[in-house]
């Protein structure tokens, strides 16, 4: 019977345990236990795991900056790496993909369904751009609530945080098809470099704020 | 296959770029800092490296630098943003300062996929027309177009 080869990675030596007993309660796996990100770094190359379950939380090497140095190994680039952490609400799990994780198993996991959850995640899937979207949304709301608390502002730092959040949106959103938001983003960009320029823009600053926030928040309707 | 190195420290724009290099079977190395570019570039090898030109530490332009004297034969896509009017006039030339210090072609923000693939194709030439990438890819002429509708032709390669 080919096994599947799993590569569990954690710092804590219970957690280990637990997933050694889990896993072993199915004779198709074949389990490596790694204590830390660096440890792991030596491992997976060698041992060509199927499957890598990797911590979030780890000192030193955490687990984003372990898959990080993963997938910079081309023999590990397609192996599924999924995350095994307590911050699994939505937001999380969406900004765990964004990182390049193929998963989220939610800790504590029950030890009885954990050989199920991990060969759910055998396959490695390749996101499509519209999955990201929902990431990208809750990002830029995020800003348009900063703006909105900054725009009766006319300091030099608060002027420099909306350049840079404006800079930054004006380049991503229409990427993920956010064509209007990228357009009134630019214009807010303008608008705060002529301000700190001493000048006035072809628009107001608080007036182009009011503009993307629109747009944001009309989003559905892109 | 090709493999290239994704430098910028926008997480929206990585996990955009991975998908859509990944869609065409392109293997992608992500890194949110000029420095962790370094270090990738360090340990591994790349057919070609994409770089944000704003960034804060070792920024966009000092990384073009640094990256083609590391590895002078990778081709460098610079990747930039809106730049807005200074109050005195034009925008400041960040682009052309980055062909200036080596960069092969420019890629406006926000792009499309044809225009990453434009980028790809223009840098990597016939290797990558042989590559599985490309099929059922119409190439684009080697001119990408800005945002702004203006054509831009690519950088000459130093």
């Amino acid at each position: 019977m080919t096994s599947v080869r799993v590569l569990h990675v954690d710092d804590e030596p219970d957690i280990r345990a637990i997933v050694e007993y889990a896993l072993g309660l199915d004779d198709t796996f074949a389990l490596r236990s790694c204590s830390s990100g660096e440890h792991a770094l030596e491992v997976a190359p060698k041992w060509s795991p199927d499957i890598i379950l990797l911590d979030v939380m780890m000192p030193v090497m955490d687990g984003p900056a372990t898959l990080a140095r993963l997938r910079e190994n081309s023999q590990i680039a397609d192996t599924p790496i999924v995350f095994m952490t307590a911050r699994a609400q939505t937001h999380e799990v969406e900004h765990f993909r964004a990182l390049g994780a193929d998963g989220v198993i939610a800790k504590p996991f029950d030890p009885m369904t954990l050989a199920t959850s991990v060969r759910g995640h055998l396959s490695r899937r390749k996101p499509d751009l519209s999955e990201l979207r929902g990431s990208f949304i809750a990002r830029a709301r995020k800003d348009a609530k900063v703006l909105i608390a900054r725009k009766h502002e006319t300091s030099t730092a608060a002027l420099e945080q909306i350049k840079d959040i404006a800079h930054r949106l004006a380049g991503v959103a229409g990427i993920y098809g956010f064509d209007r938001i990228s357009i009134r983003a630019a214009e807010l960009e303008d608008a705060a470099v002529a301000k700190l320029g001493g000048g006035g823009g072809s628009m107001d600053v608080e007036h182009a704020i009011n503009e993307l926030i629109a747009c944001i928040f009309c989003i559905g309707g892109e | 296959m090709t493999r290239v190195l994704v430098i910028d420290d926008d997480i929206h724009v990585r996990a955009a770029m991975r998908v859509l290099l990944e869609l065409d079977g392109i293997d992608t190395v992500l890194a949110e800092r000029a420095q962790d570019g370094a270090d990738a570039l360090g340990s591994s090898t790349f057919d070609m490296i994409f770089v944000d030109i704003f960034m804060p530490g070792m920024d966009g332009l000092k990384a073009i630098k640094a990256f083609r004297e590391r590895a002078p034969t990778v081709p460098i896509v610079a990747m930039s943003g809106f730049v807005p009017r200074s109050p005195i006039g034009a925008g400041v030339d960040f682009l052309g300062m980055a062909a200036s210090l080596g960069a092969a072609y420019c890629l406006k923000k926000p792009f499309q996929r044809g225009e990453l693939i434009t980028a790809i194709e223009t840098c990597l030439g016939d290797s990558c027309r042989r590559s599985s990438f490309c099929q059922g890819v119409t190439a684009s002429p080697v001119r990408a177009t800005h945002s702004s509708g203006a054509p831009h032709a690519p950088f000459r390669k130093h």
